[in-house]
């Protein structure tokens, strides 16, 4: 038998043997070495190009891919519907109805001189000429496949402007585009597209090449642009890049010219008319707040586009000044999942397309018809630097408008997947339903959506409290307390006592200072509120009842009566905390917290709280806003995802996470989603809204809608919540309301216990008589039968019949009486 | 009032101006609403509230192109003067059709609508006036679109010099029509149903301020031009005719609450000292109950009850293409099942807006008030109040209700959570009246009871001495070295010539009962401030700034006292500091007196008695006044004359003073933020 040392010995000798394999296996080459060869680059041979100037790219068992190198225009034909889509709109820039006009008096000429026949003359004459040629950028924004914006310095050096290239060139542009795509690696589901542009700025001394790899596969296509792909001297000054803007655009107007025949009487001549084609039926969808669907109309007038920041509007980068002002309308609805998404026609074909990279700086625009052009288009957006107000002065006067001197640095790739038909074949119909289970299966694929199995009976209900707030005083600020430690016990024993029993909770203003100047960074209990006892001892009574209680805290937005500014507030790169006014009393002006004092925060009282026994954390603030920090050692929008995510997951690990809104990038560490909107921002260019959101998060986390105290508390909405799949919730206190008047918390302006007792149990048994034959199953299709009668079908096979109009409606011999609905089938 | 109003204004203008998508407060609507509905406070700032009104249709499709002004016919159609296309649009929104489309070679710029509700013998039910600044025209069409009649400018002499520019219309049951003319400051045009000139229906008032009136007095009509003063009256903006003909207008001018009109058959103004939000209004209509809607330029809906009473507001303006946030609102109507119907003529599109629960119940309880179903009215009020416990306009509604049911302490009740003291004030005299009803008799009885009390006490007492040990102590107390020195100020108040001689003498007084007496004038001047009954304390506590009333009281004391020594000094005074102290702070008990009885009285008292009150305060002010007077007079054995001219040198001082002190004060901060901001500015470059 071999002695311990002999064992030893000999696998340390086995090791040095293996050991240079696994060296040279690991080895990392500088630039003293010999690296391997490039990756071989191979032209489309021009034999491959037809005669409209298409070359096929690839040919899978779904898709048939093609090239449009004039135009950069990349066509997809999916051969289960036929159906072609392009990434531009494929027009000949060269093709104006000025040019047309020429060549037909001419012709005319041609003809009337007897050099042609009229067959001839109609040939050379007879054309639809779209109007878009009619301007220079025109064509090419809607053919190329990639756009992108730089600043560029005007004649004052204060003074920058925004320019944008388009991939596709005209020798009328100022600037000078070469684009070019080619196989990589002899493997024909990748290709790699450069366009170099040259002769740009005011002094046309700068260039900028932008390399994006084109992957090929039964999905559709994914467009990749690594960062270090991006090169040039323009790269500072780069603001955004634009992917596939005209990708599923629908409209468009004509000149179509005609020939005359001479009879004789008249010389021969020629007509242009112009002409708008019908709309085609379809819609964008966009992701705003719930989703919206815009549909394609021919407007009469120019309406605003749909822009949206994805994860929101970060307050330093998307705001020029340092300091904003919140206007008296309802905030918009933020787009909080990086997709978007085209259908033509009813179920005949669609793509949705999402970011799987880089959705922190991406920007979601939809265009509709008349605004510029007359079609309507949607693309996404991915913006790298940004102009801004930069202080010099110590009293913030005269600022100088600047561009920050880097630019983002994140990688992009863009998804495109398309579907057709019905979905009676993959489950995917060509529809908003169809687009949200394809993004929701991405999600479970890539493990950051999970579905459960819930062992739940009946639905949820969230009973928040509003415990306390600070008002003004005679001498510094007095907490007024709405609602003891006790009353929460009370109140949630009294609710169980009637019938619900699966309650979850959370307490805003719980601790000194109340909801406003509560201290994010410090739990710090005060008696007249609850003891840190009390509320020991509550959350244990609580548990043992299955009772779900937890504290409410904002890590985002802070005030300097809260906590001090200095390293926990945000800097804009103006070099001040970025603020926003707003016209609430008594604090008026917030601050947003730096992302990485968030998470210290969150982790520090998280703590404390699971210490104490509670069985749940409720984050807000944090959860559904991003925010670039320019202090020294700053965060970016990147950084701060990483950071948020890091503490969640951790968190998540140990309690059940309560988050209000949370972005895509917090979705996997979410058990309840709290105020999920159901409407839209409502921009006058969307035309219905659709629970998209809800479609792709259904079954995987709890969702619960904002407070029915506030304007959502009648049948129309308790109906709306039974379509949505949201559970719903209420936010109370002991006392009446007005104890409050002179605090931030006025606008909840009705909380008080006794008044929605009633009410609680009304909103709750109603949903719960739907939502509850549904718990664990798959929401799997939803369809509109007629205005206002909806037609939800989940997997277990329950069909929840809805009823929002005034008049009962029969829906294959099943009556749904007016404003309600019906449970059919099913467990 | 008025500053309360100018403070709304500012609100509204910060609201509308520099907005941003951004948000940090919480958004509390699920409701489809995309603005706010706000209420007013006690403090006449607005408040958010449950949403009044949802949006509803949008209208893009129609084609409209600078749609700016809306009528409504009997069948609920929309009659739309569709200016930019010069044509009028009639649009029924049920079935989401043209029903007609009225067009005339001479109509050019159709900007004002109106259509006629009901059929008399000079008007047709559904006939509709078109006005047309560019032709110069007013078209009456039938509800069919034949034109019927055209009026051009009136051939009157007192019309000769004037333009017919017609831009918004109003007709009476009589044919009468009430023309608001572009840029006419004489006021609304009337012309009878044949088109003869009527004359000026009303006009506008110019209101100038101090300055301005100043200004125009010395100024010659060249320079106040310069100045860009102008003196012409407002113009009105929009003019409508309800359904039992009353007319109503609106304008455009800084003086706020003349905004609105409600006009009797003269055409004077039936609502006055109401609150109006906007001083760009720019259409009005009223529906079948009598509620008022406003509409103003920067995209604000504001809604009143039909005696002007404020309920709320809701919009917006700002160009980000969303439903119910205007780029420019032009018009508003309500149709027959109260829907507001906009027209946006910068995005050429029709809005609807859907009452809420909480809209109709606030229209009904309003409506049960004014028909004197008051129980049923404060049900439905007390509905609101479930849906906002916040709200004024509830808790007014309901105390109203109450006051007019006798049940006057829950009247009370909800005039005091309303801050609303004027009727506050009339619920509380009721129950003081019936409270001494009920105990007057008790009252009397018990005073003559403690009456004869007293005298038996009285004479018993001197007869067995059984308050001899009582009297040893309250006279022990009294003898005290202090107590003394604190009472000796009655007697200053009652004998002020001898008191002060004593006090120069340092026979009576002392300094720490100076000290003191000026501490109990501060506590009973904070007390008359910050503790008066709730009919007589218009500042809340929260609002005092408890710093600033210290230091002002004792910087204007102080510095009295000193400059009074300094002037006295060069002036052969014979006082010292010291004396001069003393004699300042012993004149203070009229004022402790004054202040405190003044707020006790008003706990019992009612607005009417606010005179007593007043009158209080006055005299013991004027009665302390008098006796630092004296004391000057006595301390420095001074004349009348001289004790004028000490005391008016002595107010000099003290202007002069203060502003030294202040421009000192200045620099110094100036030196201050000066050092702060290069400490800040390296902290944040350097430190980071």
């Amino acid at each position: 038998m071999l002695s311990v040392k002999k064992w030893l010995i000999g696998i340390a000798l086995l090791f040095a043997t293996i050991t240079p394999i696994i060296i040279h296996a690991a080895y990392i080459t500088t630039g003293r070495d010999t690296d391997v060869n490039p990756e071989v680059l191979t032209e489309i041979p021009i034999t491959d190009f037809d005669a409209s100037g298409y070359a096929l790219l690839q040919e899978n068992s779904v898709y048939r891919f093609y090239w449009q190198e004039a135009r950069d225009v990349l066509a997809i034909y999916d051969k289960r519907n036929g159906y072609t889509w392009k990434t531009g709109l494929d027009v000949d820039p060269e093709i104006t109805r000025t040019s047309q006009n020429t060549v037909c008096r001419n012709a005319k000429n041609d003809y009337n001189d007897g050099e042609i026949t009229f067959g001839e003359f109609q040939d050379i004459c007879e054309l639809s000429v779209d109007t878009i040629t009619g301007t220079t950028t025109g064509p090419l924004q809607a053919n190329s496949l990639i756009y992108f914006e730089y600043f560029s310095k005007g004649a004052s050096d204060s003074i920058w402007s925004s320019n944008t290239v388009y991939s596709s060139y005209r020798k009328t542009a100022l600037y000078r585009v070469t684009s070019r795509l080619l196989k990589v690696g002899n493997d024909s589901n990748h290709w790699r597209f450069t366009v170099s542009a040259s002769a740009l700025g005011v002094k046309k001394d700068l260039d900028l090449e932008i390399i994006a790899d084109l992957y090929l596969s039964t999905n559709g296509f994914q467009l990749e642009i690594l960062n270090e792909n991006l090169s040039g001297t323009a790269l500072p000054f780069l603001s955004s890049i634009g992917v596939a803007n005209y990708m599923g655009a629908a409209g468009g107007a004509k000149n179509v010219f005609k020939a005359i025949e001479s009879d004789g009487l008249f010389e021969g001549d020629y007509t242009i008319t112009p002409f708008q084609p019908p709309m085609i039926g379809g819609y964008a969808f966009v992701p705003d707040g719930p989703g919206a669907l815009i549909r394609f109309r021919d407007n009469s007038v120019s309406l605003s586009r749909y822009d949206a920041y994805v994860y929101g509007r970060d307050p330093n980068q998307n705001e020029q000044n340092y300091r904003t002002t919140a206007g008296g309308f309802v905030p918009f609805k933020k787009a909080s999942i990086p997709v978007y998404g085209i259908a033509h026609g009813n179920n005949q074909a669609a793509f949705v397309a999402y970011a799987s990279k880089g959705a922190e700086h991406m920007q979601i625009i939809s265009i509709p018809e008349e605004n510029i052009y007359k079609y309507n288009s949607t693309h996404a957006k991915f913006n790298y630097n940004f102009n801004f107000n930069k202080l010099y002065t110590l009293d913030g006067d005269d600022p100088v408008p600047s561009i920050y001197p880097d630019i983002n640095h994140f990688d992009v790739i863009m998804n495109y997947e398309f579907l057709s038909g019905d979905g009676s074949t993959d489950g995917y119909p060509a529809n908003y339903v169809g687009m949200a289970k394809k993004y929701r299966d991405h999600l479970i694929e890539i493990e950051e959506l999970t579905e459960k199995t819930s062992v739940m009976e009946n639905i949820g209900i969230r009973l928040d409290f509003l415990m306390a707030d600070s008002e003004n005083s005679i001498v510094g600020t007095k907490t007024m307390v709405a609602t003891r430690a006790n009353d929460v016990l009370t109140i949630l024993q009294d609710v169980q006592s009637k019938g619900i029993t699966n309650i979850s909770s959370g307490m805003l203003g719980w601790g000194s200072g109340g909801l406003t100047l509560g201290d994010p960074s410090k739990t710090r209990f005060i008696n007249s509120i609850g003891s840190k006892t009390e509320f020991k001892r509550i959350l244990k009574d609580l548990d043992e009842m299955g009772i779900d209680l937890s504290f409410y805290q904002d890590y985002y937005s802070i005030n300097d009566m809260q906590i001090s500014l200095y390293r926990n507030a945000s800097r804009h790169p103006a070099g001040w905390y970025s603020r926003i006014l707003t016209n609430n009393e008594m604090v008026s002006v917030f601050y947003y917290a730096r992302p990485i004092k968030s998470v210290e925060w969150l982790n520090k009282q998280a703590t404390t709280f699971l210490k104490m026994g509670a069985p749940s954390l409720t984050v807000a603030g944090m959860t559904s806003s991003l925010v670039t920090d320019y202090t020294l050692q700053g965060t970016s929008r990147t950084q701060a995802i990483e950071l948020y995510r890091q503490s969640l997951a951790n968190l998540s690990s140990q309690t059940t996470l309560n988050l209000t809104k949370p972005n895509e990038f917090l979705f996997k560490y979410t058990d309840r989603y709290l105020q999920m909107d159901v409407f839209t921002t409502q921009y006058l260019i969307q035309t219905d809204t659709v629970p998209f959101l809800q479609l792709i998060l259904q079954n995987t986390m709890e969702m619960y809608a904002i407070y029915a105290n506030f304007s959502f508390y009648t049948m129309h909405d308790i109906l709306r919540m039974v379509d949505y799949n949201l559970y719903p919730s209420f936010i109370l206190t002991k006392n009446p309301s007005y104890v409050l008047t002179d605090t931030n918390s006025s606008i909840y302006y009705s909380t008080e216990y006794e008044l929605y007792q009633e009410l609680i149990l009304e909103i709750y048994h109603s949903v719960n008589g739907a939502l509850k034959q549904v718990i664990g199953s798959e929401w799997i299709n939803r369809e509109v039968l007629a205005s206002g009668v909806i037609r939800n079908t989940y997997a277990n096979g329950t069909i929840i019949l809805i009823n929002y109009g005034d008049e009962p409606v029969t829906v294959n011999s099943t009556m749904v009486p007016s404003e309600s609905y019906v449970v059919l089938g099913g467990n | 009032m008025r500053l309360f109003k100018k403070i709304m204004i500012l609100m509204m203008l910060s609201i509308v101006l520099g907005m941003t998508a951004l948000s940090i407060s919480p958004s509390l609507n699920a409701s489809s609403s995309t603005t706010y509905t706000y209420a007013l406070n006690d403090d006449y700032k607005y408040v958010r509230t449950q949403d009044a009104y949802l949006p509803g249709q949008t209208i893009t499709f129609l084609g409209l192109n600078k749609p700016t002004d809306i009528a409504i016919n009997t069948n609920n159609h929309l009659i739309i003067a569709d200016s930019g296309n010069a044509r009028v649009v009639v649009y029924n929104p049920t079935t989401k059709t043209i029903v007609r489309e009225i067009k005339h070679a001479q109509m050019l710029n159709p900007i004002g609508v109106f259509t006629v509700m009901e059929t008399s013998t000079y008007v047709n039910e559904g006939d509709i006036y078109v006005a047309d600044p560019t032709s110069g025209f007013v078209f009456r069409f039938d509800q069919m679109g034949v034109l019927l009649e055209q009026f051009g400018k009136p051939d009157s002499i007192m019309y000769e010099v004037l333009a017919f520019q017609p831009e918004k219309i109003a007709v009476d049951k009589a044919g009468i029509m009430y023309i608001v003319s572009k840029g006419s400051s004489d006021g609304i045009v009337q012309l009878s149903n044949t088109g003869a000139f009527l004359g000026f229906f009303s006009s506008n008032k110019v209101t100038l301020n101090w300055r301005q009136q100043f200004q125009q007095f010395i100024y010659s009509d060249e320079q106040l031009s310069n100045l860009g003063m102008n003196f012409t009256p407002p113009v009105f903006t929009s003019v409508f005719i309800d359904r039992v003909g009353i007319v109503y207008s609106t304008s455009s001018s800084q003086r706020v609450n003349a905004n609105m009109k409600k006009h009797n058959t003269q055409g004077n103004n039936m609502l006055s000292d109401i609150f109006l939000s906007s001083s760009k209004l720019g259409d009005v209509f009223v529906d079948q109950g009598g509620i008022i809607y406003t509409s103003d330029q920067t995209g604000w809906i504001d809604v009143y009850t039909n005696d002007g009473e404020f309920i709320y507001t809701f919009g917006g303006s700002y160009d980000f293409g969303i439903a119910g946030i205007f780029k420019a609102l032009s018009a508003i109507a309500v149709d027959n099942n109260g829907h507001i119907w906009t027209a946006d003529s910068g995005n050429s599109y029709l809005q609807s807006f859907v009452p809420t629960d909480y809209a109709n119940m606030i229209y009904q309880a309003i409506d049960d008030y004014n028909e004197t179903r008051y129980l049923s009215s404060i049900e439905i009020w007390s509905e609101v109040l479930k849906l906002n416990q916040l709200s004024i306009l509830a808790h007014n509604g309901i105390g109203k209700n109450y006051l007019q049911t006798e049940q006057y302490d829950l009247a009370a009740y909800h005039f005091k959570i309303a801050g609303n003291r004027e009727l506050y004030s009339e619920a509380f005299w009721e129950l003081r009246n019936i409270w001494l009803q009920q105990n007057l008799l008790p009252m009397i009885g018990l005073a003559v009871f403690a009456l004869i009390a007293t005298v038996v006490i009285k004479a018993t007492d001197r007869k067995y001495r059984y308050l001899t040990g009582a009297r040893n102590v309250v006279s022990k107390i009294r003898n005290t070295r202090i107590i003394d020195d604190i009472l000796f100020m009655k007697k200053v108040s009652s004998k002020p010539g001898d008191s002060f001689y004593y006090l120069r003498k340092n026979s009576k007084g002392s300094y720490l009962g100076a000290i003191l007496i000026l501490v109990i004038t501060f506590l009973s001047y904070l007390l008359f401030v910050a503790g008066k009954g709730f009919i007589f304390q218009f500042v809340d506590l929260k609002d005092l700034d408890l710093g600033s009333i210290i230091l002002g009281f004792i910087a204007i004391i102080g510095l009295f006292i000193i400059c009074s020594y300094l002037v006295t000094s060069i002036q052969d005074g014979e006082g010292t500091l010291g004396q001069i102290f003393k004699g300042v702070a012993y004149s203070f008990y009229p004022f402790i007196i004054a202040s405190i009885s003044s707020t006790l009285i008003s706990y019992v008292a009612t607005s009417n008695e606010l005179f007593l009150l007043n009158t209080i305060m006055v005299v013991g002010a004027a009665w302390t006044l008098l006796l630092i007077f004296i004391s000057v007079a006595e301390i420095q054995n001074y004349t009348f004359g001289e004790t004028i001219k000490s005391i008016l040198l002595t107010f000099m001082f003290v202007i002069v003073i203060l502003l030294v002190f202040s421009f000192v004060q200045m620099t110094i901060r100036q030196v201050f933020v000066f050092f702060e901001e290069i400490i800040k500015e390296v902290w944040r470059n350097v430190i980071g």
